[in-house]
């Protein structure tokens, strides 16, 4: 059996657990699984809640060159926010590891942390370095002759430059409002997102977007993040697909509408 | 046509070093990539950058590699790696010279469709160096008025996309930025394979052991009268021995997925049997010295380094470095 190989943030996390509801069981499938049972695929998922994309792409990297070649069935992107920031710290955390696993030599997946704004830098390049990932990855797989799909699973930047909202344990536990409480964007939000748009658009002819699901990934140029694009832009409002207004995360059904899109999307392809 | 040259790197690439030790000093002597591309006759591109990274190294390649359109005019690519600990980062909302000058700026857009256009005028106008006060690194060939006006252009460019770093990144520990590296190193070569790119890479100065050791103040630092040698290091806080046999597992761990052929010094640390390249085309402070502080300093005032006090290259230092590089370009592509 051939391996499936899937790294992206929460919405990818075999082990979401929801900050909001801290008791709530969240065990339902995850797309990866339920994909990789559609496609026949063992799958191997290295989602963690809160990643950036410099996880995502070094966890993908890290998978595909210790994996034989002929092994691997398709290697899948679930990009993150572009403002996170991804670090690693030597081998692990081991209570968090064995708090999951028991007592595990292989704890990697614990030795990365984030912070869910980067420190250093501004959103512009942020966006800069995510699309380098992206390009990265298109081209460890196409080296290797590795089928391959990428998209953005939640917004690039656009929770940032209209004000990044609070958490929601922040919004559960801390008395926070999701809009009153939101932050300020630390720049011209116009001139910015200009530039990104550019960024983007002078990008456009070095992706293979055939293999890119919602390429342009931003809505003002006619791409969409998988969870608006799948699961609808009015999730508030509806809420079939996600765990409530306050959790947007996605509950058992739209996990499933996430798999059942992809697969649609790999067959059609 | 000329085919290009790219090369990235931190200081001891960098065309416009200045000695922090020597403010006066005269240092516009050619630098390795500037020697490397005459030989090879390649224009250059040299993107080195003191202070620099492994982040910067990489991203500064990778945004030239995509600018050229047609990737048969890249001659080769050069990446001389840096201390794994630096920490880069970049601000690209830019105000003032940098939002001019920058990739993102109207001017190097509309200049620019595709940077293929710079390179197709090697044969027009030409202008005698010493006409131009611009001597590119005292290059025998005089350059022409548009080679001039396009190479400082790109490199402006490659210079005002607003990168910053710090010397120790804030975040992470020394086994985390080495697995870092060692998979930027592999971004490196993948990019260029994929692409079908002539390529080489080095561990330009070591990776890791100075953080192990303890850092030493910068040559800025020392001028600012902090100290100098073995009682003003900056501590290592963990077990050094321990740490070290955790890197070089790591580094073993890429042993088989690094293209030796192209990786001058694989695997990097000499007690693996590699070596960073001012070792090995200067002859530098290797590991076992390092309590011999007399006899290093011995080494580094060899003619191949600025002084006593600046570790860098000195013109002879720089030649050398070329030479080796050519060595090895010859071993492998010829």
């Amino acid at each position: 059996m051939k391996k499936l190989i899937v790294s992206g943030d929460s919405f990818t996390d075999p082990r979401f657990r929801s900050t909001a509801y801290p008791d709530m069981d969240t065990s339902w499938p995850k797309w990866p699984e339920l994909l990789g049972k559609k496609l026949n695929m063992r799958v191997i998922n290295l989602g963690r809640g809160g990643a950036g994309n410099e996880y995502i792409h070094s966890t993908l990297q890290d998978a595909v060159m210790n994996t034989p070649k002929d092994e691997i069935g398709m290697v899948i992107a679930g990009w993150s926010q572009a403002q996170r920031r991804d670090y690693q710290i030597s081998v692990g955390h081991n209570i968090e590891a064995e708090q999951w696993h028991g007592k595990s030599e292989n704890n990697d997946r614990y030795s990365w942390n984030e912070h869910r704004v980067n420190p250093d830098g501004d959103l512009v390049s942020w966006v800069r370095k995510s699309l380098r990932h992206y390009y990265g990855l298109q081209v460890l797989c196409e080296r290797y002759d590795i089928p391959y799909l990428q998209f953005q699973m939640i917004d690039l930047y656009k929770d940032y430059i209209d004000g990044i909202m609070p958490t929601e344990h922040e919004i559960m536990f801390e008395g926070k409002d999701t809009y009153a409480d939101r932050s300020t964007y630390p720049g011209d939000k116009k001139a910015d997102e200009d530039k990104i748009m550019q960024m983007i658009i002078d990008h456009q002819r070095h992706f293979d977007t055939s293999k890119f699901i919602g390429w342009p990934v931003t809505r003002t140029l006619g791409g969409w993040p998988i969870n608006r694009g799948v699961m609808g832009w009015n999730v508030i409002e509806e809420e079939p697909y996600v765990i409530d207004e306050i959790d947007n995360h996605p509950n058992a059904a739209g996990q499933e509408l996430i798999a059942k899109y992809i697969y649609e999307y790999i067959q059609e392809k | 046509m000329k085919k290009i040259l790219i090369a990235s790197g931190c200081s001891y690439t960098d065309n416009q070093f200045r000695s922090a030790s020597h403010p006066e000093m005269d240092t516009s002597w050619p630098k390795w990539p500037e020697i490397v591309a005459k030989e090879l006759d390649m224009k250059c591109i040299n993107l080195g950058r003191s202070g620099s990274g492994n982040e910067y190294i990489y991203s500064s390649i990778h945004d030239i590699i995509l600018r050229v359109k047609d990737k048969s005019q890249i001659g080769l690519v050069i990446a001389g790696w840096s201390q794994c600990f630096r920490h880069d980062f970049q601000i690209g909302r830019m105000s003032g010279v940098n939002e001019k000058m920058g990739f993102e700026s109207d001017k190097f857009r509309k200049a620019t469709p595709d940077i293929d256009r710079l390179f197709e005028f090697a044969t027009e106008q030409k202008l005698a160096a010493s006409q131009t006060g611009y001597n590119n690194g005292d290059m025998e060939k005089p350059m022409t008025i548009h080679d001039r006006a396009d190479e400082t252009f790109i490199k402006k460019a490659a210079g005002a996309t607003g990168w910053s770093n710090d010397r120790v990144n804030p975040q992470g520990d020394v086994l985390g930025w080495v697995r870092k590296s060692l998979r930027t190193y592999m971004d490196f070569q993948t990019l260029c394979e994929y692409h079908n790119i002539p390529y080489m890479q080095t561990q330009m100065i070591p990776m890791y052991i100075d953080f192990l050791r303890g850092l030493m103040p910068t040559e800025q630092e020392v001028e600012m009268g902090i100290g100098y040698g073995q009682n003003s290091h900056y501590l290592y806080d963990g077990d050094l021995d321990e740490d070290e046999q955790h890197i070089l597992k790591i580094i073993l761990e890429y042993d088989g997925l690094i293209n030796h052929d192209k990786f001058i010094g694989w695997p990097i640390s000499r007690k693996l049997g590699g070596s960073p390249m001012n070792f090995k085309a200067l002859g530098g402070m290797f590991e076992e010295d390092f309590q011999q502080a007399a006899e290093s300093d011995s080494r580094r005032n060899s003619p191949n380094y600025i002084s006593v006090e600046d570790g860098h290259p000195s013109k002879a230092g720089q030649e050398e470095l070329a030479k080796s590089f050519l060595e090895h370009y010859e071993k492998t592509y010829s």
